[in-house]
């Protein structure tokens, strides 16, 4: 699907690109797809709190409890309405993991995520703040009250409860500590909150007990987004598993901790993977079965093979280093715009990649055209044994031409960042002329990032691929 | 988390505006019976009180100009022969259910009002548990049914006031 979806769609992104004289490759037309993923999702505010407003005769707000009680109703159909974007953004709709791409969109997630948490909570209080101010209970008998014998209303608390848990997980420091797997798996309660949730929204919430256009509405756009994430993170995966037979080819050790993994399947051209992208991985091996991966391909899918390289972080990604061939694969994907769509053909390409970044930017450096210096690649790590897959950038570096630079030393040595502007400069003289790729740990992605406008790259050129999911 | 703590900021005082607005359009605190709902005889359906307001804020019949409730005075006003007796009002259709109320008069003067129906359901329970009391007393002081409408009750106080003023209309009749 994808792949004739994105290729179709070439010449809407060349329309819409900021400089129509350009051949193809349209840079910043990621951004253009995010800010209009953006006006999607802030177009939603308003016609929520005109359903409200439209539900609230005047002259019912006449104290401090029908106040309190109105900011309960509005943060409630707010949250519940970013509930629903939420799990949309990471329904691995098409178009948003191949246009607006994956790592924005788990940015948005991210950042309204927190938010949306708050504002449930922020409704809870308030409507038993605003019940209690106007029926003169004290909020701790309401909330028994409220509770207990509203309608439907203890299944949304216990879906309150889940929220906070997912929203407790994810917060940075916790989420540092955690497994991506339990991570992963605590997340999927959302869809057990929202569910809960969505009953006492009819029940007891004045804006759709009383109108069914608006049960009509609400309940087609949970149906829209329910079938989305049905199909696109189910249906589509399924059905690509079982015809492309995706299996273990071999395990190759790569260097101390790191293997590469070679895939066979049948077809595979036909999903088009691009160097540069991702799948998400589900090895159908005991202990694995149950979770599934991000990783970046760790050569160009278009020479005709499926590879990923792994580093042994002593997590699950140890198990990967013992697979067995043969072991079935089921995946999703491909995904992701860190590809080679995103440039200016007309400029050189500047890669930077760090730790695992250096995955799809190993692909991208071997399927890049030109020669000599049209592709530079500076490889970021702390230790020169830190600096996998290297033997074999120097085959592509001799084979081409292409510029290869290790940058080995801590960032904060005697002499300073070696990603440093002046120093960026002094590797790369005409570094702001190029298109640059980078990827890497998300600290050492900010800091580049930040030289690298010190240094004159425009942001539109600066193609980045955040890896943390 | 400073974002987000910006964000509901932003939100808090959004809302605030949104609210504050709100309240602005509404006017002044107005009587329970609504214009619409003061025509006599109320069927069944209730005559469109605020219970079928859903049209949002702008132009709905009891902005402002039902204050003065010069309609809903003659109804009450004992010309007639002063009545005993209990009085069944309409049944008013509200969006929490339906209300209906009959008032008990003795000679000619309104005693007791008892609900006969009231809105069901979650949070309308509770809101009728202290609106309906305070509704009642209200009436019996006015000796009529034009009562304020009780904060955060606002549904009820007008099919009560409906009610009530069907079942006045029907005593002097």
């Amino acid at each position: 699907m994808s792949t004739v979806s994105s290729y179709s769609a070439r010449p809407a992104r060349h329309r819409s690109g900021p400089t129509p004289q350009r051949p193809a490759g349209l840079p910043g037309t990621g951004r253009l797809w995010s800010r209009a993923l953006l006006l999607v999702i802030w177009a939603g505010v308003p016609a929520v709190l005109a359903l409200w407003w439209q539900n609230t005769i005047p002259g019912s707000l006449r104290g401090g409890g029908d106040y309190v009680t109105a900011a309960g109703r509005l943060t409630g159909l707010l949250a519940a309405y970013l509930l629903l974007v939420l799990v949309a953004l990471m329904a691995r709709v098409p178009w948003l993991e191949n246009r607006v791409g994956s790592d924005v969109v788990a940015r948005y997630h991210r950042a309204l995520g927190e938010y949306t948490v708050a504002l449930a909570l922020a409704h809870a209080v308030l409507i038993i703040l605003g019940y209690a101010w106007q029926s003169g209970t004290n909020p701790v008998a309401e909330t028994g009250t409220v509770v207990l014998h509203y309608p439907d209303v203890l299944l949304s608390a216990f879906g309150l409860a889940l929220l906070v848990l997912v929203g407790v997980v994810s917060a940075r420091a916790v989420r540092r500590k955690l497994p991506y797997e339990t991570w992963y798996h605590v997340h999927l309660l959302v869809y057990a909150a929202i569910a809960l949730a969505f009953a006492h929204e009819f029940a007891v919430g004045t804006d759709f007990s009383a109108s069914a256009r608006n049960r009509l509405l609400w309940s087609g756009a949970h149906i829209a987004v329910a079938s989305a994430v049905l199909v696109f993170r189910v249906l589509v995966p399924l059905r690509r598993s079982l015809r492309h037979q995706v299996r273990v080819a071999r395990v190759v050790a790569q260097g101390p901790g790191v293997v590469s993994i070679y895939f066979t399947g049948h077809a595979l051209d036909e999903l088009g993977a691009e160097a540069g992208q991702f799948l998400r991985w589900r090895f159908l091996a005991r202990g694995l079965w149950w979770q599934s991966h991000p990783y970046s391909l760790s050569a160009d899918p278009e020479l005709g093979q499926w590879r990923i390289t792994v580093k042994n972080l002593g997590d699950s990604s140890a198990a990967l280093t013992r697979l067995h061939p043969g072991t079935r694969v089921w995946f999703e994907g491909p995904y992701g715009t860190f590809t080679e769509r995103r440039r200016d053909q007309a400029r050189k390409v500047l890669l930077i990649a760090g730790g695992a970044g250096i995955t799809p930017i190993r692909a991208l450096y071997e399927s890049l055209p030109g020669a000599g210096t049209d592709v530079i690649l500076l490889y970021r790590a702390s230790h020169p044994e830190d600096l996998v897959l290297y033997p074999e950038l120097e085959d592509i570096a001799r084979l081409r031409g292409f510029g290869l630079y290790p940058v080995v030393g801590p960032r904060t040595g005697p002499r300073g960042d070696p990603l440093s502007a002046a120093r960026l400069r002094h590797s790369v003289p005409d570094i702001e002329q190029r298109d640059v790729y980078l990827c890497g740990p998300a600290g050492m992605a900010e800091a580049a990032e930040a030289q690298l406008r010190r240094v004159g790259v425009p942001r539109r050129r600066i193609h980045r691929e955040a890896f943390e999911f | 988390m400073r974002k987000t703590t910006m964000a509901l900021v932003t939100t808090s005082a959004g809302l605030a505006v949104i609210i504050g607005a709100k309240a602005e359009s509404a006017g002044a605190p107005k009587p329970a019976l609504t214009a619409s709902a003061k025509q006599p005889g109320a069927s069944s359906h209730g005559g469109g009180a605020p219970a079928n307001s859903t049209t949002g804020s702008s132009g709905t019949p009891s902005s402002g100009s039902s204050t003065g409730g010069a309609g809903g005075q003659p109804s009450s006003s004992p010309k007639t022969v002063a009545v005993s007796g209990s009085f069944t009002g309409s049944v008013v259709d509200t969006r929490y259910g339906p209300m209906q109320v009959q008032a008990v008069l003795s000679a000619g003067k309104l005693t007791d009002v008892t609900v006969l129906q009231q809105t069901t359901g979650g949070h309308s329970s509770q809101i009728d548990s202290y609106a309906l009391p305070q509704l009642k007393s209200e009436a019996i002081k006015a000796q009529n049914a034009n009562i304020d409408a009780v904060s955060g009750a606002t549904y009820t106080s007008a099919g009560y006031a409906q009610s009530l003023q069907a079942a006045l209309d029907a005593a002097h009749r």
